[in-house]
């Protein structure tokens, strides 16, 4: 991913007022046409990255698709520009904030957290019932001013979507787990209840950013030493960017 | 419970390499099309879209 663009801090700024979207490429045969839609690379296949700046319905492109933001924006500073008018002509009706950020399961999650080197939040909630209220309180958290971007969100219902997790005495609740570096793992570092009040799982959530650290990662020795570990990824669907195809 | 960890926090924070505390404002993304795009049609919000395979050549825990 271009960080360059997406961590500038106008940028940042304008997209609080977009519905931000990051599919993980690869993990979703059904996201993979949509993908595709958008942008095939050289090799007319769907490559390790995709941006768009669409309209709300979804379809209507608003900038020139691409593989990153460089695609369409000179610099950061014109994508942020550019974000600006297009929320002119689209101001919103309704705030995108009343809905709790989640990515699919929580395999995946923990390696988009530790992509992005921040901790994860599980919603464990193995008793159906007990995943509205809970869910409701951390949709107010995940939007708060300190707290939005700063960590990842899935849910869990079974025992053995956590098999991946250092914790002792998992119960239902909050887990916020900070991720290996390799994002294969995660060691739960605190977790509530799912009748703790939003004061505590604020606390539980602002605990977990202070608590979790991270090694700067750089991509030649992160790789080199993750083959040495026998790190390999299976992805939901074959590998197509020509650059980025996975180990036989 | 938070005052009585404090200080080993503290001190944690002071010898650690790099801390989530530390990161600059992010991007909230929603992390599914389905989720992301249903939020949009119903707030009429423009799409801020990037897509990105979590690993490199096989291994993970690396846009």
């Amino acid at each position: 991913m271009d960080r360059s663009f997406l961590s500038h801090a106008g940028v940042v700024a304008a997209s609080r007022e977009f519905v931000c979207i990051r599919p993980s490429t690869y993990e979703s045969a059904k996201e993979a046409p949509f993908l595709e839609s958008l942008f095939r690379g050289r090799s007319d296949n769907l490559e390790n990255t995709v941006f768009a700046i669409l309209a709300p319905d979804g379809r209507t492109r608003l900038c020139r698709t691409g593989r990153s933001p460089g695609f369409a924006y000179s610099s950061p500073d014109d994508m942020a520009r550019a974000m600006q008018q297009i929320l002119r002509k689209y101001p919103g009706t309704a705030p995108a904030n009343t809905t709790l950020p989640l990515l699919p399961d929580v395999r995946l999650a923990i390696n988009v957290a530790a992509c992005d080197s921040t901790p994860l939040a599980i919603l464990y909630a193995p008793d159906p019932a007990t995943r509205p209220a809970l869910e409701q309180k951390l949709i107010g958290l995940a939007w708060h001013k300190n707290l939005v971007g700063r960590l990842q969100y899935c849910v869990a219902t079974k025992p053995g979507e956590l098999k991946s997790l250092v914790a002792t005495g998992v119960r239902p609740g909050l887990l916020v787990v900070q991720p290996g570096a390799y994002g294969t793992g995660g060691q739960v570092v605190t977790s509530r209840l799912p009748g703790a009040s939003s004061e505590d799982l604020q606390e539980a959530l602002q605990l977990g950013i202070l608590l979790s650290e991270f090694q700067q990662k750089v991509m030649r020795t992160h790789v080199a030493r993750g083959r040495q570990l026998g790190i390999n990824w299976t992805t939901a669907i074959p590998v197509t960017d020509p650059g980025g195809r996975r180990r036989p | 419970m938070i005052n009585r960890l404090l200080p080993a926090l503290l001190l944690l924070y002071s010898v650690s390499p790099v801390h989530a505390a530390d990161a600059p404002g992010r991007i909230a993304w929603f992390g599914t099309l389905k989720q992301g795009l249903a939020v949009a049609e119903a707030t009429k919000r423009p799409i801020l879209l990037i897509s990105a395979a979590p690993h490199c050549n096989g291994v993970s825990g690396i846009w």
